[in-house]
């Protein structure tokens, strides 16, 4: 019936690619969404769904905390992590060189 | 002083009793705590906001999960029975931005319905047997029966609630 959850199959969504790419620094979880709104203008994570993803990402072991400050956690990619963002990456610049070749030779 | 409204159901009509809460603070009336077991909401005078309400269905709340509602504009105001209600002003973006993640929530509290129901039904059962063949004339396990066939009601409705809004999530990829 589902699809399988992206931290089975490794296909990211756009949130989880988002927070990956930003804990290549180690980032407070809190801090996390406004480093996105910096980054990139549109791109709203909410707060539940930034909590629970970072709880799966944790589990699924591709970020780890660093360490805490008030009850605050600071996370940082795992090297896991950085494979799983890296093979995405990936994915997504063929997707997006095909397109960008494609549409050149439109012209 | 403090004023009560009625919970409709958390669980089956969330959206209302959410809006409900937005049109008190407006007229200056923000929710403060549940009262009389869960039955009533709370309410105490200040200044008419524009507030927007949602609920969450955590077990236990921490810190760091307060500091990221708090850091998109979201304010704990509830908690209570792994209820909690969080407020925020009219500019601040909804707490869901994946709808996978909502539907992952509620398929957590229907969890946690589904097993209460089924451990009510069992004592529903067990009290009805008792009723009709152990103790057929027993007024006070007429009684019994009565409390846990509310018991079983009150468990069982938000379960049926919390089944169809999954499902029409998953059907809509969002609300």
């Amino acid at each position: 019936m589902a699809k399988s959850s992206p931290y089975e199959s490794g296909e990211l969504t756009e949130s989880i690619f988002l927070i990956l790419l930003v804990l290549t620094r180690p980032t407070y979880g809190y801090r996390i969404m406004q480093q996105l709104k910096d980054m990139i203008d549109d791109v709203i994570v909410g707060p539940a769904t930034m909590y629970t993803t970072l709880k799966k990402m944790k589990d699924a072991g591709w970020i780890s905390e660093v360490s805490e400050d008030e009850g605050r956690i600071l996370y940082e990619i795992t090297q896991k992590g950085k494979d799983i963002l890296l093979l995405d990456y990936q994915k997504k610049k063929n997707v997006v060189d095909v397109a960008k070749a494609f549409l050149e030779e439109e012209q | 002083m403090s004023k009560f409204r009625f919970n409709n159901g958390v669980a089956l009509f969330p959206e209302k009793d959410c809006r409900m809460m937005a049109e008190m603070s407006a007229k200056g009336w923000h929710l403060a705590s549940f009262a009389a077991g869960g039955l009533l909401y709370r309410f105490e005078k200040g200044n008419p906001e524009e507030y927007q309400y949602v609920f969450y269905f955590e077990k236990t709340t921490s810190r760091e999960m307060m500091s990221i509602f708090e850091a998109a504009g979201w304010q704990l105001v509830v908690d209570e029975s792994a209820i909690q209600i969080f407020r925020a002003g009219r500019e601040a973006s909804p707490i869901y931005s994946e709808p996978e993640t909502q539907i992952e929530m509620l398929k957590k509290s229907k969890e946690r319905f589904a097993i209460m129901t089924i451990f009510v039904g069992m004592l529903l059962l067990s009290s009805l047997i008792c009723a009709i063949w152990v103790y057929p004339d027993s007024m006070i396990m007429k009684m019994v029966l009565m409390i846990v066939w509310s018991i079983f009601v009150f468990s069982s409705f938000p379960l049926v609630g919390l089944t169809r809004r999954i499902k029409r999530l998953t059907k809509s990829g969002g609300e």
